[in-house]
Parts: structure tokens; C-alpha cells; sequence
């Protein structure tokens, strides 16, 4: 058996043309003498003839077909496509914001034009706010006031109470925190100043306790509440100093 | 002047699309010999075969002289022909006949052949040879592969592990192992 195992792999190595003169006898004897292995080499004989006979020539012209088409695509060279894909990108990143700025009726970045009516920040430092984009777009649509989201509402930070916190959290974790609660409080205006590690955003008043108590914030010592806005007034400033 | 693949391709980098026509015209027909193997059908061949060339010609670039031309494009040709097939299953099960077969002057077994009786009868029949054609349409896409490119179009071993992109003794491997599935195939289905 081991011995016709051998010769199976020589009838493979014969059928690739690896070894045919060599084995060529040696074969032979072996397939007068061993009825399977005779039977294995006349089907595979069989296989390889016919296999061969499915080769043909095939005479073609495609040239001027290939040329025609390679002389069209020339003539828009891969630059210029490349260019177009980039415009569609911009056009379709900019249909999402503005699609996005429909839907949460405007983004509420009011305070790039307003200092922080608690520290007597400069507007330059302000302008270096960075909207946190996303975090609105969490609001529940069907239970809050649409009022305050509607396009080109401006809310007046100056009559708003402010209240300071710091957190052990990083960027990145309280950023997912306050994500989290959005859901479930209203969440307008998220701000950042990153220079300063500072992190603002607006809530309704009474939500404030809450919304601290779940994002695990202490209240920073160093601020006092803004006793001169009125404690009336339906929206809050939360401003959280988060850590590297 | 009969320029090289390597001449022709330089030039063609260099903007000379004519010399790429020259590649077309030598190599086009074994191109879509490959092809009309692999998706059975006349258009679709030629479609492949237009479309290799010019996927060749936009990645020439890339093309790093370590295979020949025409090995780099078999690989492209055999590969957007599985392609076509597995998005036109129908192919699988509707195997054209092509015009009748003839005797090819193929003298490799002659020899053998003439000490055996009867094996001779059988492989003359056009059914015999229909009947493969179609157990190939059953292969899986390695063994088709091995099978067309060895044993119908006659490359070389090393030339079928350059477009296959795998070793020699894997390309072996694979035609021993295809070449019995085949013969199992055939044999299920009464042929042998």
C-alpha cells in the first residue's frame, strides 16, 4: 500500500511533467503489476486529456476598446477626481452640520460673544471656546420646551446663576458623563476652554443638584454662587474644572 | 522594432499610450483564454479581459518588474473573472457549448497512451470532455484556478505560483488535490 502511495505521487509528478523520462519505465512495471494504481493512472490520464482539450486559441481585439477607454479617463486626470472627492466630502460633511443645527435648532454657542460673568474672562479667551457638538442634539424634543431651541434664540448668561464645580475626571471622561445625563436633563450650550481645563454648559435650575450629584462633581471652593442673578431664573451656568 | 514588456511598460508610464497598445495586442488572447474558462461566456470574458487591461494600465505605477507583464496581468484576468462568476451564479449552472471540440495535436501522452487499451475511445468522446468542463464549474476557486492555468492553458508551474502569488509546492498541492476531486466528481456522475 505504502508502495502505491509512492506511486500516486509519482503520477502527479509524471502529470506535471516534473520527472517523465526518469519514472517513465519504473511506472510502467509498477502499473502492469498493480491493478488500482493502473486504474488511478488511466482516470487521471483520462482527466489530464481531456483538460487539455478544453485549450484553445481564441484570436481577440479588444485594443481599441482598452485605448478608447484609457483616452477617456486621461482626459480626466486622477488629480481632478481626487479634487471633486474632496469637494463631495466638504458638501456632505456640511449638509450634516446643517442638518444637525436644524434638527437641535442651533448649536447655542452664545457665549462667543459674552464674558464669563463670574471671572471677567477677556473675549479673546472666550473665543477660544470650543462647542462640544452632539451634546444638545441628546434633547428630548417631545418634553422640553422647544422654545429655547428654536433658531436664533440668545439666552442672557449675564441673569443666569452660576454655579462652580471641579472633578477628579479628565476631558474625555466627564465629556461621556455629561453625555450620559443628556438624556435625562436638558443639557444646552457645552463650552470648553481648554487651556484652562474648564468645561461650562446650561441646565434648568432646578435640575442643578441632580445633575452635579450625577456626575460625582464637588463644589469648587474657590467660587461663590453669583448672588446677583436671580435665583428665579429657569436656566443655570454650570462650570466644572476637570482634570489633566 | 520589437520592443520588450519592460521597454513597453516604461513608456507607457511615461505617457506613451501606444505602447500600451502593443501590450494589449500581445497578450489579449491568452488573456481571454483564461477568462472564457472561468466565467463561460463570451461577453463577459471580453468584458473582463478590457477591464484588466485597464486596471494594468492605471496601476503600471505600481507594477515593480519583479514578475513579467504578462504574469501580473493573468493574475489580474483570473481574479476579476472569479469575481464576475461569483456575481453572475447563474454561469454556474448554464455551461454554453462552444463550437464542437477537435482533436488537438497534443503529443505529451501519446506514448502511453498507445500501450493502454480503450482509454483511448473514451477520451476522444466530446462528452467526456463537457462532462469536465462542467465538474470544474464545482471546484472551489483555488482549485479552479490551478486547473485552468496548469493543466488547459499549459503555463508552467513556477509561471502558475508567480500569478497565483503562492508557492510551487502549494500550486502541486492543489492540482493533486483538484485533479482528484474532479476524478471524484466525474465518477458520481457516471463519466468514468
Amino acid at each position: 500500500m505504502d508502495n502505491c502511495r509512492k506511486y500516486k505521487k509519482i503520477i502527479h509528478e509524471y502529470l506535471n511533467k516534473e520527472r517523465s523520462d526518469q519514472i517513465k519505465k519504473e511506472l510502467d512495471t509498477h502499473l502492469l503489476e498493480c491493478i488500482s494504481c493502473k486504474e488511478y493512472f488511466d482516470s487521471m490520464l483520462i482527466l489530464n486529456n481531456s483538460l487539455k482539450r478544453l485549450k484553445k486559441d481564441y484570436t481577440i481585439d479588444v485594443k481599441d476598446a482598452v485605448m478608447k477607454e484609457i483616452e477617456k479617463q486621461q482626459s480626466k486626470p486622477a488629480i481632478n477626481r481626487k479634487v471633486y472627492l474632496r469637494y463631495a466630502a466638504a458638501f456632505a460633511c456640511m449638509v450634516v452640520v446643517v442638518g444637525v443645527y436644524i434638527l437641535t435648532g442651533g448649536f447655542h454657542n452664545i457665549q462667543r460673544d459674552k464674558n464669563y460673568n463670574d471671572t471677567n474672562k477677556e473675549l479673546s479667551e472666550v473665543q477660544n471656546e470650543e462647542t462640544v457638538f452632539g451634546i444638545t442634539t441628546a434633547f428630548d424634543f417631545e418634553n422640553q420646551d422647544r422654545s429655547v431651541l428654536s433658531p436664533g434664540y440668545k439666552m442672557n448668561q449675564e441673569d443666569l446663576s452660576t454655579y462652580n464645580y471641579i472633578t477628579d475626571k479628565n476631558y474625555d471622561e466627564i465629556i461621556g458623563d455629561i453625555t450620559s445625563v443628556s438624556d435625562e436633563f436638558l443639557i444646552l450650550d457645552v463650552c470648553t476652554v481648554t487651556e484652562k481645563n474648564e468645561l461650562s454648559f446650561i441646565s434648568y435650575n432646578i435640575d442643578t443638584e441632580k445633575i452635579a450629584e450625577k456626575l460625582n462633581l464637588k463644589k469648587d471652593s474657590n467660587y461663590k454662587t453669583d448672588e446677583s442673578a436671580s435665583d428665579n431664573n429657569e436656566y443655570v451656568k454650570l462650570i466644572i474644572i476637570y482634570s489633566d | 522594432m520589437d520592443y520588450s514588456d519592460e521597454q513597453l511598460i516604461n513608456m507607457s508610464i511615461k505617457g506613451d499610450t501606444s505602447a500600451f497598445g502593443i501590450l494589449v495586442e500581445r497578450y489579449q488572447n491568452k488573456a481571454y483564454a483564461i477568462s472564457i474558462k472561468i466565467v463561460q461566456n463570451h461577453d463577459d470574458a471580453l468584458d473582463c479581459v478590457q477591464d484588466s487591461f485597464i486596471k494594468a494600465f492605471r496601476n503600471l505605477g505600481q507594477f515593480n518588474f519583479q514578475s513579467s507583464f504578462n504574469t501580473w496581468l493573468y493574475r489580474i484576468v483570473t481574479n476579476s473573472s472569479l469575481d464576475l462568476l461569483r456575481k453572475n451564479k447563474k454561469y454556474q449552472n448554464d455551461v454554453p457549448i462552444e463550437k464542437p471540440l477537435t482533436d488537438d495535436d497534443d503529443e505529451y501522452f501519446i506514448q502511453i497512451e498507445d500501450e493502454k487499451s480503450g482509454v483511448e475511445d473514451i477520451v476522444q468522446s466530446n462528452e467526456t470532455v463537457l462532462a469536465v468542463r462542467r465538474a470544474i464549474n464545482e471546484l472551489s476557486d483555488d482549485f479552479k484556478k490551478v486547473i485552468i492555468l496548469f493543466e488547459i492553458e499549459q503555463l508552467s508551474l513556477i509561471e502558475v505560483s508567480r500569478i497565483l502569488n503562492v508557492p510551487v509546492g502549494t500550486v502541486k498541492s492543489r492540482l493533486f488535490r483538484a485533479r482528484e476531486r474532479l476524478a471524484s466528481i466525474l465518477k458520481e456522475k457516471g463519466t468514468f
